[in-house]
């Protein structure tokens, strides 16, 4: 690890003020960031952002090994000037422990740790040396994983209320299903939770389905070895409930196993349907979210409130989804209720169907609205347009194939489509308001390294931007014009001497203005706005 | 219930030594849904074999009795989990009087040893050690292994970050465990915002590789991981393993030394120029002694260090050979059948971003190239004596896509009458599972030698029609993915146009079933087990059991 910090926007960083006249009108002195540059060997995972001291300023914290010291929590904290401690704070992950997720427990300022291990999760507080004196059990849960890896740690996001009671609550995925431990603290010094239900998302549906389960998998090999030479091989294979069910001992009777050479000392997988904890009706509180099979073998989603285990088994509501290779829960309509929509298709045709939460429930027979794209990588994204209004981001790309002969490039198509308010029936205007096409080829091909998102307000004035990495690598926005067209110059752009290949725009202090994460080859830029 | 089928045996006079009259015992079962898998193994060394089914906490050994089966009173349960212990692994061991065994671990480190006495398991415990890495549940893992070939079982148990090798001696006595740096692969998800995406854990652990390295003929012990290549050599005058390894290459060391991939530096007129940072490191024999030697590739430059009976001779090469342009992979194969393994350098053309572009669109071809060094008595000829250049050529890649998905369609959705089997068995009485049983619309047809042709492996190169004689060589991807859709199994090529020798129409099972192929009775002739779709309670199955 190695980090390098500069103090202002000087030297190799520069804020470049494309149009004057905007930024005067827009800016609120963010030409200055303290700018901060991490080298780590595993660049491109996980980089956490936590205040961990409680001083109201995001620190920086990520896993780290090395056949040494084993591993270790590495906490860089951000210091005043926006900068960050060069040397990290070490916190040694004892090897029982799995996750590491964040919460405020105890009264002692900033985050803890929580730390989720085989059998059940605990805090520890960063600013306490050591675990003695300071591991605390929170529950005792038999966690759905139960191996540690010996050089990651899986991080989790910060534990949140469930129960609309303003204090943060747990829902852990277990083998028979997941717990969720309702907070129920007293004593502001010592953290307690109580198992209030154990909800399993597993139907007899599901479990026949995956046991029966007969789809078909695309095994594609080109290898050179020195029994084979060259072999280049297709095959599609499709499964049986019973592969692999039936072995010897001593090994390799049957053709099935004599195929398989290499076999591993131990193979297992154990995993459960995901539960996801959202707003879906207008009742205090979240409800809990999951996917499994009706009596028709269709996939389901399934909604369903929190009650105590006196009525576990009941469901607010379950609905057969159509087909779809994709379900994503969104809030569509910013009405602050998690609404759903599906893609379907493949190759470069592909059919959007939208679904409005109607108040704790979906209508699947009927969507709410389709769109259909000719493109690959097809993403729907829906941010608030300048006056607050949900507008729909779709983004894809084509290949026409004559610009890749004779340009050798590709096109990104980028389409908003404004909030409908004409047709009540239809979430988003029939046709996209604006279309934007840009063309990648070799020279500007650094721009392809991630899409232009619409997600974060760079300047904040309120309304999003446009923010894109530039043919030359750097980061730049431009504005999203009142009539929701792109504007076609940035207003604003951040020049380093490394190409940024990812970008993440978050709050890493207590002021009204934008920070960055900025993700190179091998080094990370963390910048922080100054007043 | 119990019948007994008379397979017509339709064509059999090419097959004089083929039984004239082929005869199965059909018994139909039902196992529990909650059967998690079955292990076939002569567990008493009767002659028959036993059915081991695992359960969510217990084992269940089903007995053969004169070769039949009572799957409702002839079985013993092993109840391994409880509250208290919720994961162990299990496996099978015998003891120098032949005893049989379960040995179960737990979690908690304990081994215990189930030895059946011929009427029942007595439970004794055999070794404490370090709490164990093993995923929740009971596990089949094969860690009862003679590691140092003394007869005595040994014991691989997966600890946090490697391998506890425990060997013991005919006392039962354990030396100090030597810590294995084998990887254990885990793979964790456990929050994701996504609801199609499941939460959880798979955890893969590689099996321990047990070879001859040093021409002692005694097994030694390689481990072959991302960061390092260790051999333990075994030392046979101390009938043991050495604490530490005998040698190690530092993969980190070789990758430091080639230089990070930073794709800020990534040529886009070559992106192949990236191979210059690959490496690879290939333990053989190359100079004909039967000591291993190593061949290290770093890029485009090639090292081999030569084996000696005690470890490699790592401080200089034997030999350095360096190759230009973007080497892709090496091998060690004999070309010229001398009998010495001449090495197999490939390279590939440069590739570009244009390149890709294109090929998104249009189809395209990349050469590939390999030269070949010749081996002269143990070193490689300083420049290649042969050249061969494999063209493979693809359609457009957005169309490469399309066509697989398309393909998994059409398979995935196809229907249970589909259901199509062949397996490679011994039928007759030849030693050799040259007979084929091909599995479909609820009929079993038997092909005997069939496979003569088909014994030995995929010959070298033959992909692409290899001779001595010829050069030059294509593989056209468009005709390989074409023919997913319609193909046939290789195994059934030589029945083209054949009668069966046997057919077996079986009525009592879906078309859905699967069919293995076993040894259970003592006849030396596979039998067959066929488990049927899942109702919600019970696994149909049918053993058919051949009567001599």
């Amino acid at each position: 690890m190695k980090a390098k910090t500069s103090g202002n926007a000087g030297n190799s960083v520069r804020l470049t003020l494309l149009l004057a006249g905007s930024v005067a009108a827009n800016s609120h002195g963010q030409d200055n960031f303290a700018q901060f540059e991490l080298e780590r060997e595993e660049n491109w995972s996980p980089l956490i952002s936590e205040d961990m001291n409680g001083d109201r300023l995001k620190d920086l914290v990520y896993s780290h090994y090395s056949e040494t010291g084993g591993r270790e929590l590495y906490i860089h904290y951000q210091q005043p000037d926006g900068t960050f401690q060069t040397t990290p704070n070490r916190i040694e992950i004892k090897r029982e422990i799995i996750g590491i997720g964040f919460a405020e427990l105890r009264t002692t300022p900033g985050m803890e740790l929580v730390l989720y291990a085989n059998t059940g999760v605990f805090s520890l507080s960063s600013s306490i040396e050591g675990y003695s004196n300071n591991l605390r059990p929170l529950v005792r849960w038999d966690l759905i994983a139960n191996i540690p890896d010996i050089k990651t740690v899986e991080f989790l996001p910060p534990l949140e209320d469930i129960n609309g009671d303003n204090k943060v609550d747990m829902l852990l995925p277990g083998v028979n299903g997941y717990g969720l431990f309702l907070n129920t603290t007293i004593d502001d010094e010592k953290s307690s939770f109580a198992l209030e239900d154990v909800i399993s998302p597993v139907n007899d549906n599901l479990l026949s389905a995956r046991r029966n389960n007969r789809g078909a998998e695309l095994n594609g090999r080109l290898s050179l070895n020195a029994k084979e030479g060259i072999v280049v091989d297709v095959a599609v294979k499709r499964s049986h409930p019973f592969d692999g069910f039936l072995t010897t001992w001593p090994r390799a009777i049957s053709e099935e196993i004599l195929q398989e050479e290499n076999q591993p000392l131990l193979e297992n997988e154990s995993w459960v349907p995901n539960i996801v904890i959202g707003n879906f009706d207008n009742s205090v509180g979240n409800e809990l979210a999951y996917l499994n099979l009706d009596n028709e073998a269709r996939s389901q989603l399934n909604l369903r409130s929190l009650r105590t285990q006196t009525s576990a088994d009941e469901l607010d509501w379950a609905g057969a989804l159509p087909e779809g290779d994709d379900l994503t829960l969104v809030d569509l309509d910013l009405d602050g209720l998690l609404d759903t929509f599906l893609l379907e298709g493949s190759g470069d045709s592909w059919e959007a169907k939208l679904y409005r939460n109607r108040g704790g429930y979906f209508n699947f027979k009927v969507p709410d609205q389709i769109m259909r794209f000719s493109g690959y990588d097809v993403r729907l994204k829906v941010f608030p347009a300048p006056l607050g209004d949900p507008t729909l981001n779709v983004s894809y790309y084509t290949i026409p194939v004559v610009e890749a002969i004779r340009n050798t490039s590709v096109t990104r198509v980028n389409l908003i489509y404004e909030n409908n308010i004409v047709d009540d029936a239809l979430l988003f205007g029939r046709k996209p308001i604006s279309r934007q096409e840009e063309n990648f080829g070799v020279e500007n091909i650094r721009g392809l390294a991630e899409q232009l998102s619409l997600d974060f307000d760079i300047d904040g004035d309120g309304a999003n931007d446009a923010i894109y990495i530039t043919e030359n690598g750097t980061l730049a926005a431009k504005k999203v014009q009142s009539d929701l067209t792109i504007a076609e110059d940035p207003f604003w752009e951040y020049i380093l001497p490394k190409t940024v290949f990812e970008f993440k725009v978050l709050k890493l202090n207590d002021d009204e203005i934008p920070d960055l994460i900025l993700r190179h080859g091998t080094s990370t830029t963390v910048l922080v706005s100054r007043p | 219930m119990r019948k007994i089928i008379i397979c017509s045996v339709i064509a059999f006079t090419n097959y004089l030594d083929a039984a004239a009259e082929l005869i199965f015992t059909e018994q139909p079962f039902q196992l529990p849904r909650a059967v998690q898998g079955i292990t076939v193994t002569d567990f008493n060394a009767d002659g028959s074999a036993e059915l081991i089914a695992q359960f969510p906490s217990n084992l269940r050994i089903f007995f053969a009795n004169n070769s039949e089966y009572d799957f409702d009173k002839n079985f013993i349960d092993i109840f391994v989990l409880s509250e208290s212990q919720q994961s162990a692994a299990w496996d099978i061991s015998y003891d120098h009087n032949n005893n049989p065994a379960i040995v179960v671990l737990n979690s908690k480190g304990q081994l215990n040893r189930w030895v059946y006495d011929g009427a029942r398991f007595n439970e004794e415990l055999i070794l404490a050690s370090l709490t164990p890495s093993i995923p929740r549940g009971l596990n089949r893992l094969n860690f009862v292994i003679d590691a140092n070939n003394d007869e005595n079982n040994d014991y691989a148990i997966p600890q946090f970050g490697g391998i506890g090798l425990f060997i013991s001696d005919q006392r039962g006595q354990f030396t100090n465990p030597i810590s294995l740096n084998s990887e254990i692969e885990v793979n964790t998800l456990l929050f994701s915002n996504n609801p199609v995406r499941d939460l959880g854990q798979k955890t893969r652990i590689p099996e321990l590789q047990l070879r001859d390295v040093n021409a002692d003929n005694e097994l030694d012990l390689i481990i072959d991981t991302e960061e390092r290549l260790e051999a333990y050599i075994f030392d046979g005058s101390k009938k043991a393993f050495p604490d530490t390894p005998n040698y190690l290459i530092d993969k980190n060391e070789i990758e430091a030394r080639l230089g990070e991939f930073d794709i800020e530096n990534v040529d886009f007129s070559n992106l192949t120029g990236v191979l210059a940072l690959t490496h690879e490191e290939i333990l053989e024999d190359i100079n004909g002694d039967g000591i291993e030697d190593l061949l290290l590739r770093e890029g485009g430059k090639v090292s081999i260090f030569e084996g000696h009976s005690e470890g490699l001779k790592l401080d200089t090469p034997k030999q350095i050979l360096r190759s230009g342009g973007n080497v892709l992979s090496t091998f060690l194969h004999d070309e010229n059948n001398d009998g010495y393994k001449d090495l197999w350098l490939w390279r590939v053309e440069p590739i570009s971003v244009s390149d890709i572009f294109v090929w998104l669109a249009l189809s395209g071809r990349i050469d590939l190239e390999a030269f070949i060094y010749t081996n002269q008595n143990g070193n490689f000829a300083r420049r290649p004596a042969r050249k061969i250049t494999v063209s493979l050529k693809f359609p457009p890649v957005t169309r490469l896509a399309s066509s697989f998905n398309q393909a998994r369609e059409s398979i995935r959705t196809a229907t249970d009458r589909d259901n199509e089997q062949t397996l490679r068995i011994n039928r007759n009485s030849n030693q050799l599972a040259d007979d084929l049983a091909h599995y479909a619309g609820g009929k079993i047809e038997i092909f005997l030698d069939n496979l003569k042709e088909e014994d030995k492996d995929a010959s070298f190169l033959s992909s692409v029609g290899y001779t001595s004689e010829q050069d030059v060589y294509e593989i056209d991807l468009r005709s390989v993915i074409d023919g997913i859709e319609n193909q046939i199994d290789p195994l059934l090529k030589n029945t083209h146009g054949k009668k069966a020798d046997t057919v077996i129409q079986l009525n009592n099972l879906s078309q859905n079933a699967k069919i293995f192929a076993v040894r259970l009775n003592s006849d030396n002739h596979d039998d067959f087990i066929l488990l049927d779709a899942l109702s919600d309670q019970w696994i149909d199955g049918v053993l058919l059991l051949s009567n001599e």
